[in-house]
């Protein structure tokens, strides 16, 4: 991808986020207590959550070699971290680390 | 405020693992602006995703922020390009701080605008910062795409918080593995398709109750 293509992917997704966030104030005042949209507001989020937890563990098993050992390690030092201190970047730096440190240390 | 910093770094460096140059990713800062669609914009771009692919999976994947804008409606109530830029700028950052903050009522508007252009120069610093550094030093940052599943991962612990969350969530869990399992290769499109289905049945079954 060129230069000019990767900023036309941007502008894209940017496109895409501008619209999620401007609909509300611009479609849906007349709707702001349409049921349907409280019950998907209310179900939605977390349900996205899962999905892209997913995603990413996808892109991690297909970069090859045999790590469903270490990503599942480090997937539970993140949560339970998070769990104990609540602090979402130091869980996050802490998982990372674990990861990275057992990739390019244990040659994991 | 701050976490966009470390996070913007996370980043930036996942962004260099792609080879482009380090100003494209405070570019995309800039233009993007979120930061879960932009590390999945690393995940796209590494998996040869069309345009139409990243639109839609990032009008799903931001689709929260539709319902952040509906509570806030009666409170951003500034005009003109401000107003444009405040909404452009409504990150899951930004919504916390805005609404968990008690401000004076005259003094509302500036104060979210404020916030809204400071996270945003926070996170577009934290994006050159990682990218930065890292096309600078070169360090090995095999191991660093871990940050975007921590990321998620942290968030839907958030969520499960409030217990209510947890039957749906075993939901997607079953939508995201039958997806996996029947379409690799559009595993991202099917089970978030498979997730609006699953909370449309979700909303015919509390009517029809």
């Amino acid at each position: 991808m060129t230069t000019g293509e990767l900023v036309l992917f941007f502008a894209v997704m940017g496109v895409a986020t501008f619209l999620t966030r401007a609909a509300p104030f611009v479609l849906l005042k007349a709707h702001k207590d349409s049921r349907l949209l409280l019950h998907f507001g209310r179900v939605l989020p977390v349900m996205i959550l899962v999905v892209l937890v997913g995603f990413s563990v996808v892109g991690l098993i297909d970069e090859l070699a045999n790590r469903h050992a270490l990503i599942a390690i480090a997937m539970v030092i993140t949560a339970l971290v998070h769990l104990l201190f609540h602090q979402a970047m130091v869980s996050i730096l802490l998982g990372t680390a674990v990861y990275v440190l057992g990739i390019q240390w244990l040659g994991w | 405020m701050l976490g966009y910093i470390p996070l913007g770094m996370a980043f930036g460096v996942l962004f260099q693992s792609l080879g482009y140059a380090w100003w494209l990713a405070p570019v995309s800062g800039i233009m993007i602006y979120a930061g879960s669609a932009q590390f999945l914009a690393v995940g796209l771009l590494a998996s040869g995703a069309g345009l139409v692919e990243a639109f839609l999976a990032t009008l799903v994947i931001n689709v929260r922020h539709v319902f952040y804008g509906l509570t806030l409606i009666n409170r951003y109530s500034v005009s003109g390009w401000r107003r444009w830029y405040m909404i452009f700028g409504l990150t899951d950052e930004t919504y916390a701080v805005v609404t968990h903050n008690a401000v004076p009522t005259e003094q509302r508007q500036s104060y979210y605008f404020s916030v809204t252009i400071l996270n945003h120069l926070a996170w577009i610093t934290g994006c050159a910062l990682g990218a930065g550094l890292q096309s600078l030093f070169s360090f090995n940052s095999e191991g660093f795409e871990f940050s975007m599943l921590a990321l998620f991962l942290v968030l839907l612990i958030d969520r499960l918080r409030q217990l209510q969350h947890v039957p749906y969530a075993l939901y997607a869990v079953a939508v995201v593995v039958v997806s996996w399992w029947v379409l690799p290769g559009q595993f991202l499109l099917l089970s978030l398709l498979g997730i609006l289905m699953i909370s449309m049945l979700g909303y015919r079954k509390e009517v029809s109750a």
